[in-house]
C-alpha cells in the first residue's frame, strides 16, 4: 500500500541531502585554502649590522677614518610583509605577516643577549613556491596609523606608547638615536647627539629586496634580513648620505621633507 | 586489654602534643570549625578601565584579580602590622590622598632612617611592564611587594615575623582562605601576601576623567593657556616652542616607563653619578644615573618631584627642563635649553594641572578599610 506520508518524508530528505551536498561542494570550491597546495611557515630574521659586523647599541663604530658613531636606539615598524613572484612581468604578492615592531635597542655591549640570533617573526601558511623577493612596508599603514596605543592589548606592537607621537597623531615609524663625534675630539659631546623620529602617513615607505627565495614542502625556511645602519649615513663609496651634522634631530611633521627623505634612505639599508 | 588501653592512651597523648604545639595552626582549622568550613569560591574582580587609558591591563595568569584577593590586599596595604613595630604600613609612604606618595623628599622608615629616593606614585603601576622602583630593581608587582617589609630603612621586619602575625590574626587566615584557598593557617606565605598586595595595587588606576581626558573627549574646552600648554607638551605645530615633554610622558599613561637620565645629576663620567639608578640593576655604565620615567597623571598631588625629590614644585620642574639640565655623558639627547618664556611656562603649568584626577583621589575603593 502506498504510504503517501512516508514517501513525502523520504522525498524531502533526499532533496535536503542533495542541497546540503551541493552547498558543501560549492563552499569547498570557493575556499581559497584548498588551492594553496603545500604550505610552510616562513621566518623573517632581522639582524642589525654595521657593515659586516653585528651592531650593538652604545658601542662605538668607525663611520669613517676620523669619525666615530654610536647608536643608542634603533627600532622600526615593518608591515604588510609579502613574498614577490614575477608572473609574466606582473608582481604577485603572497602575505607573510601584517605588522611587527623590530627593536634592537636592548642589544647592548654589556648585555648582548641573543644579538647574533637577531629578531624573528614567523609568517604561517605560506604556499610552497619559488619566489623572487620580499617586499616590506616600513611604518604603520594609514588605517592603523589612525589608531593609538590605548586601543591595543599590552604586547601588541602598536601598544607601545614610546613609538607613538601625539603631536602627529601618528606612530613613529622608525626611531634612530645615537651620537656622532662630529668634531673628532674623541668624545660624544651633548651637542653631538642625533635623534631621528620618523613618522606620519606620507612618510610610509616600502623596501624591495630581490633574490630567489625557494620554499620547499616540509621545510620551514628562515630568511635573514640585514639592517645595515652604516648605510643610513654613508654610501658604499664612503661619502655621506646626508649632512647629519647639519640635521641632528627631527621629530616634527613640520620637518616633513627631511623625514620623508630619511625614510627613503632608511628603506635602502635592508638586504638579504 | 591493657595493651589496647596503653595504645589508646599513647595515641591520645600524641594527638594532644601535636595540637598543643601551636593551637592556632593546622589542628584548630578543624577544631574551630576552621578554614575548610569557609567556602573558597573567589569572584573575578571587574577592573573598570577608563576611556583613554590602555584597553587592558596585563594580569599574570597565576595571580588573577579577584574581589577577595583585592580586599585582602587592601587590608594588608593599610595594615601597620607589616612593620617590625607595627608603626607603619605601605600607606604610610603611599598615601591615597597624595596619589599614593607621601609628599616628602625622602621617607623615614621605622627606625627613623631616611631612604635615598622619594616614594613613587603607585598610580597606573599595573600597566607597567618595564620594572618597578625608580631603578627597575624587580620585574613584577608581586616581587616589588615583598621588598619594603624587610628593607632595614623601611619596615625592617622579617617575613617570618609577619607571617606569624597573619596566622594569629583574627580575620586574615579567613581572608587568605577566601582569596587563595589556603587550608590551614600554615599555608599563609609571603608570596600569597605579596600577590594580594599586588592585586590591590593593580586596581589603582586613573579614572580617565581628568580635565585632560574630558577635553580630549570633547566634554571640556581647553582654556587658551591649557591649549598652549598642551601644544607645547606634545609639540603640536602651533608656532609655540617644543617643550619636549611628550617623548617621555606620552599618552595614554603620560609615561613610557623607560629609564632615562633627565639631567638632575652632574657627572663628568659615567662613574660619577651619586645615585647610579638603573645602572645598579643592569651593570651597564650607560644606565648609570638613569631612572624610570614616572607618570604625570595626577601630578599635582605627588610633590616633591623626581627620584630624589629635589624639585619641590611643578614650577621648579619646568624651570629644570627649560634649563636643559646638568651635564653628564648620557644625559637624554632631548634635554637641551628650551627657551620658554614666562608665559610659556605658565601655560605649560596650566596643562599639567589638567592631569589632576579628582575621581581617583576620592575613590573609596582605594581608601583604608580601617577608617
Amino acid at each position: 500500500m502506498f504510504d503517501k506520508e512516508r514517501f513525502s518524508v523520504k522525498f524531502l530528505s533526499l532533496v535536503l541531502s542533495g542541497l546540503l551536498f551541493l552547498t558543501l561542494q560549492t563552499g569547498c570550491e570557493n575556499n581559497p585554502d584548498d588551492d594553496l597546495g603545500p604550505i610552510v611557515d616562513v621566518e623573517i630574521n632581522f639582524k642589525a649590522q654595521f657593515d659586516d659586523e653585528l651592531l650593538l647599541m652604545r658601542k662605538n663604530y668607525q663611520l669613517d677614518d676620523s669619525t666615530e658613531i654610536r647608536f643608542t636606539r634603533v627600532s622600526f615598524y615593518v608591515s604588510d610583509v609579502v613574498l614577490l613572484k614575477n608572473i609574466n612581468g606582473e608582481e604577485e604578492e603572497t602575505d607573510v605577516f601584517d605588522l611587527q615592531l623590530v627593536d634592537f635597542t636592548d642589544f647592548t655591549e654589556v648585555n648582548p643577549g641573543n644579538v647574533a640570533d637577531g629578531i624573528s617573526f614567523v609568517g604561517t601558511n605560506v604556499p610552497v613556491d619559488r619566489y623572487d623577493g620580499i617586499k616590506m612596508g616600513l611604518g604603520v599603514p594609514a588605517d592603523l596609523n589612525r589608531t593609538s596605543p590605548a586601543k591595543y592589548d599590552s604586547g601588541h606592537p602598536l601598544a607601545s606608547s614610546l613609538h607613538y607621537w601625539q603631536g602627529w597623531q601618528s606612530y613613529m615609524f622608525a626611531m634612530i638615536e645615537g651620537a656622532i663625534d662630529f668634531n673628532g675630539d674623541g668624545n660624544f659631546d651633548s651637542d653631538e647627539n642625533f635623534l631621528y623620529h620618523l613618522g606620519s602617513d606620507d612618510a610610509y615607505e616600502s623596501t624591495f629586496i630581490y633574490d630567489t627565495l625557494t620554499l620547499e614542502e616540509g621545510k620551514n625556511p628562515t630568511f635573514e634580513v640585514k639592517v645595515d645602519l652604516r648605510r643610513l649615513f654613508r654610501k658604499t663609496d664612503g661619502t655621506p648620505v646626508f649632512d647629519a651634522s647639519d640635521k641632528k634631530t627631527t621629530h616634527n611633521p613640520d620637518d616633513f621633507a627631511f623625514i620623508s627623505q630619511l625614510m627613503l634612505y632608511f628603506s635602502q639599508v635592508f638586504s638579504l | 586489654m591493657s595493651r589496647f588501653l596503653l595504645l589508646t592512651f599513647l595515641a591520645g597523648l600524641l594527638f594532644l602534643i601535636a595540637c598543643k604545639k601551636d593551637d592556632s595552626m593546622a589542628c584548630n582549622a578543624t577544631e574551630e570549625g576552621g578554614l575548610l568550613d569557609i567556602e573558597y569560591d573567589p569572584s573575578p574582580y571587574n577592573l573598570v578601565i577608563g576611556e583613554g587609558l590602555p584597553v587592558s591591563m596585563p594580569i599574570p595568569t597565576d595571580n588573577p584579580l579577584t574581589v577577595e584577593g583585592v580586599e585582602l590586599g587592601r587590608h594588608l596595604f593599610y595594615d601597620p602590622i607589616l612593620s617590625v613595630d607595627s608603626s607603619m604600613s605601605c600607606a604610610t609612604c603611599h598615601n591615597s590622598q597624595s596619589s599614593f606618595t607621601d609628599n616628602l623628599r625622602f621617607s623615614p622608615g621605622v627606625d627613623g632612617i631616611f631612604g635615598k629616593r622619594s616614594a613613587m606614585s603607585l598610580l597606573d603601576l599595573g600597566f607597567n611592564q618595564n620594572g618597578f622602583f625608580w631603578g627597575g630593581g624587580v620585574a613584577t608587582l608581586e616581587q616589588q611587594a615583598l621588598m619594603p617589609i624587610t628593607d632595614p630603612i623601611e619596615m625592617h621586619n622579617t617575613w617570618d615575623n609577619v607571617i606569624e602575625k597573619f596566622q594569629e590574626h583574627p580575620s586574615y587566615p579567613q581572608m587568605f582562605r577566601r582569596a587563595f584557598g589556603i587550608e590551614t593557617r600554615e599555608d599563609i606565605t609571603k608570596e600569597l601576601a605579596a600577590k594580594a598586595i599586588a592585586q590591590f595595587e593593580r586596581i589603582l588606576i586613573s579614572s580617565g576623567n581628568s580635565l585632560y581626558d574630558r577635553a580630549i573627549r570633547g566634554e571640556y574646552f581647553f582654556s587658551d593657556a591649557e591649549l598652549n600648554g598642551y601644544q607645547m607638551f606634545f609639540d603640536i605645530g602651533s608656532g609655540l616652542p617644543d617643550a619636549e615633554c611628550g617623548h617621555c610622558h606620552n599618552i595614554p599613561l603620560f609615561t613610557t616607563n623607560e629609564y632615562t637620565n633627565n639631567g638632575l645629576q652632574e657627572a663628568a663620567t659615567l662613574e660619577d653619578f651619586k645615585d647610579k639608578g638603573h645602572g645598579l640593576i643592569t651593570g651597564d655604565p650607560f644606565d648609570n644615573g638613569t631612572f624610570r620615567i614616572p607618570t604625570l597623571r595626577n601630578i599635582t598631588k605627588s610633590a616633591p618631584y623626581m627620584h630624589d625629590g629635589s624639585l619641590a614644585t611643578l614650577e621648579e620642574v619646568i624651570e629644570h627642563y627649560n634649563s636643559g639640565g646638568k651635564h653628564s655623558p648620557n644625559k637624554d639627547g632631548l634635554l637641551l635649553p628650551l627657551g620658554l618664556t614666562e608665559e610659556n611656562k605658565r601655560d605649560l603649568l596650566a596643562f599639567l594641572k589638567m592631569l589632576e584626577d579628582p575621581d581617583f583621589n576620592e575613590n573609596p575603593a582605594y581608601s583604608s578599610p580601617f577608617d
